[in-house]
């Protein structure tokens, strides 16, 4: 292709660009939620950071954020960085720049952790981080270990019930980029089924590995379950909805006369019309309502008493998973009604909605 | 003076013949795929008996028919000389969206209104993309790469998660098979029907032609403008038709879910000896080029590989066919 630049196409490019910046910069704005100018004005302000637009609950957790500070008077500075970490960074800048008094939010950007743990630490603002451990911010997420280990052990008395635990295969859906998240779901969750059905031989549990999405899940299962013929029973455990239902719905194209059941995680789908009948349960973290406990915290600092650090999994503040057969999924409010009335009484989402509590 | 106006107007409005020159060795690289995809298949039997079965030839041609039918677009792009459409994520998203929101409404439109509504998203998406090429002459590689980035995140403000009802007619005809899946046929249609329609008819010799070379293109009286417009409006119904299949034989998705599909539609074209400069490529190679992506795929599983090493033979594979296709290459000219 031959490209001829003239002064007409190179203004064209650079009123393009001019106009990009523009609307970047209003996007920005508009973004930034009651950002007007510096938040060092007497009252609270806090920085809230959404990772991205890949789940409904990172939005509907800034959602549930921004109506708990009202509740209390506050206000509240909402960025979003979408997965990455140059954006993540500037963020960083920005809430710095705002002088904000304190930082909430889900840090997947894990490469720049560090080093905005110690650009926040330098200026004196105080992080809460949600699921993903960083020296120095306290730590607020899901108990992924009991999730595993609680789900596994629903599954395993499923399919007790329905198979006297005759499996000859399982089928572990990971996603080994959540790192020590996906091993304590997903193979805790195994370990789980291991501990009803202890005959399961060590062979029978085979692995796919997919990124979260189902374009990636749905063909490594199928060649794993086309690898495995003789399987007549096969289970599906996996860090999530979408990647057990992901080899449900493989098994359905392969065809044959092998019965297929799972357990998913996180209640991404169970209760909703796409899973599959065969995903007999789930757990919910109702993750929109996370600043319900991060909120604790903050009462505490804004308070002038700001509690010990406690910045791992092990000493951080856990929520607990609410494992749920299909069944009762089904009762369960969808996530915009659960963020409404988070929002309005400031309760922890397992106690509001979870049916097993 | 007469006769050199006439010869002038000849030129113009004759298309260019199908090339059958020295250096297209489509036949050589026809035996090396089918070759390879024989050698897969049987060491992989003997090894792994099980692998030889109806069952496998269902997952291969789940795994190949998406592929396949975006590698025809992709394939299209390449030979026009546009070089790369880097928009097909975006391209095949949006008609799947499309389609799941559709099919998942309240009152939704029949399934054969909502298929056509996605193919014509897919068409949309080149015009738009040819718009951008042809309008502000930038490199059509900067220009999907450009537009991809914007699709995906304008799909991303959309929705999350889309969910396709698996009762829906489209859901029951994407997951079900024939022998074959269903899905791989539509692919195979695809295949036959764009083949002989890039190297037998007009336009599609006029869309070769500008991709060997614009200024000989151009001196023939070919409209580049218009051929860019027909190649990216050509690969946008592919990505429609995928899209939509897409949406079939998926039951849940989100907008980043087709990001990994792009590179091995790129090792597909690669592979069918499709030349990255334009002017030559064979459609029907895609055949056996995705054949033996997917069997390789799925072999590996037989022998108990991890996605990793899957990503790591899928590498080597395009090493060697590349440094293949430079071998002959070098070979023809001499």
């Amino acid at each position: 292709m031959h490209i001829k630049y003239s002064f007409r196409r190179v203004a064209v490019i650079v009123a393009a660009a001019a106009l990009s910046l523009g609307a970047l910069s209003a996007c920005s704005s508009g973004d930034s939620g009651g950002a007007g100018g510096s938040s060092d004005d007497g009252d609270f302000t806090v920085g809230v950071l959404v990772a991205g637009h890949d789940a409904p609950w990172e939005e509907q957790q800034a959602d549930v954020a921004t109506a708990l500070a009202e509740k209390r008077g506050w206000t509240t500075i909402v960025l979003t960085y979408d997965n990455d970490p140059s954006t993540f960074t500037r963020n960083v800048s920005t809430l710095i720049s705002k002088k904000v008094d304190a930082v909430v939010g889900f840090m997947v950007a894990t490469g720049a952790n560090a080093a905005a743990q110690q650009r926040f630490e330098a200026a004196g603002i105080p992080v809460i981080t949600y699921d993903i451990a960083q020296d120095g911010w306290y730590f607020v997420g899901v108990d992924n270990a009991a999730s595993g280990k609680l789900n596994g052990e629903a599954f395993g008395n499923a399919l007790k019930e329905k198979w006297d635990c005759d499996v000859d295969l399982v089928l572990e859906g990971h996603q080994s980029a959540a790192g020590a998240v996906d091993e304590q779901r997903t193979g805790g969750e195994a370990e789980g089924l291991l501990s009803v059905c202890p005959d399961i031989p060590e062979s029978a549990f085979q692995s796919f590995d997919s990124d979260g999405t189902a374009a990636a899940a749905q063909p490594a299962a199928r060649n794993l379950l086309t690898a495995n013929p003789n399987a007549k029973h096969i289970a599906v455990v996996g860090i999530n909805d979408i990647n057990v239902q992901a080899a449900l719905d493989a098994q359905n194209q392969l065809g044959g006369d092998a019965e297929i059941l799972g357990w998913g995680q996180d209640g991404g789908l169970i209760g909703t019309d796409a899973a599959s009948p065969n995903m007999l349960g789930s757990a919910f973290y109702f993750l929109e309502g996370y600043p319900h406990y991060s909120f604790q915290i903050l009462d505490k600092i804004a308070a002038g008493n700001p509690p010990e650090m406690a910045d791992t999994a092990a000493n951080g503040l856990l929520i607990p998973p609410c494992v749920v057969t299909a069944a009762e999924a089904a009762d369960v409010p969808s996530g915009d009604e659960r963020t409404k009335e988070i929002g309005e009484k400031d309760e922890a989402g397992h106690d509001l909605f979870c049916p097993t509590k | 003076m007469t006769t050199a106006l006439t010869d002038q107007k000849t030129r113009a409005v004759t298309a260019p013949r199908p090339r059958t020159l020295k250096g297209d060795h489509y036949g050589i690289t026809a035996a090396a795929l089918l070759g390879a995809l024989v050698i897969v298949i049987v060491v992989t039997t003997v090894l792994h008996p099980d692998f030889f079965s109806g069952r496998t030839l269902i997952a291969i041609g789940f795994t190949m028919a998406i592929t396949g039918i975006l590698s025809v677009g992709q394939a299209i792009i390449t030979i026009s000389g546009a070089v790369l459409d880097l928009s097909i994520p975006a391209g095949l998203m949006l008609p799947a969206w499309a389609v799941a929101t559709m099919l998942g409404a309240s009152n939704p439109l029949p399934t054969a209104l909502i298929v056509l509504i996605g193919v014509a998203l897919g068409v949309v998406w080149g015009g738009i993309n040819a718009l951008i090429v042809t309008t502000l002459k930038i490199n059509p590689i900067i220009v999907t790469l450009g537009t991809n980035f914007i699709g995906i995140a304008i799909l991303s403000m959309q929705f999350t998660t889309a969910t396709v009802p698996g009762r829906s007619e489209l859901s029951m005809f994407g997951n079900g098979s024939l022998l074959l899946p269903n899905i791989w046929w539509v692919m195979l249609v695809v295949v036959l029907v764009a083949a002989p329609l890039l190297r037998y008819t007009r336009s599609g010799r006029h869309l070769t032609a500008t991709g060997g070379s614009v200024p000989a293109a151009r001196s023939r009286g070919i409209s580049i403008r218009g051929m860019r417009y027909l190649a990216f409006c050509t690969a946008g119904i592919c990505y429609g038709i995928a899209g939509v299949l897409f949406a079939g034989s998926t039951s849940n998705f989100n907008p980043m879910g087709s990001a990994s599909l792009l590179l091995s539609v790129i090792a597909a074209v690669i592979l069918a000896g499709v030349r990255m400069d334009g002017g030559r490529g064979s459609i029907l190679l895609l055949l056996p080029a995705c054949a033996l992506l997917a069997t390789v795929q799925t072999a590996l599983v037989f022998f108990g590989l991890d996605a990793a090493m899957q990503s790591v033979f899928q590498g080597a594979i395009l090493i060697i066919a590349l440094a293949g296709d430079g071998y002959l290459r070098k070979r023809s000219t001499r």
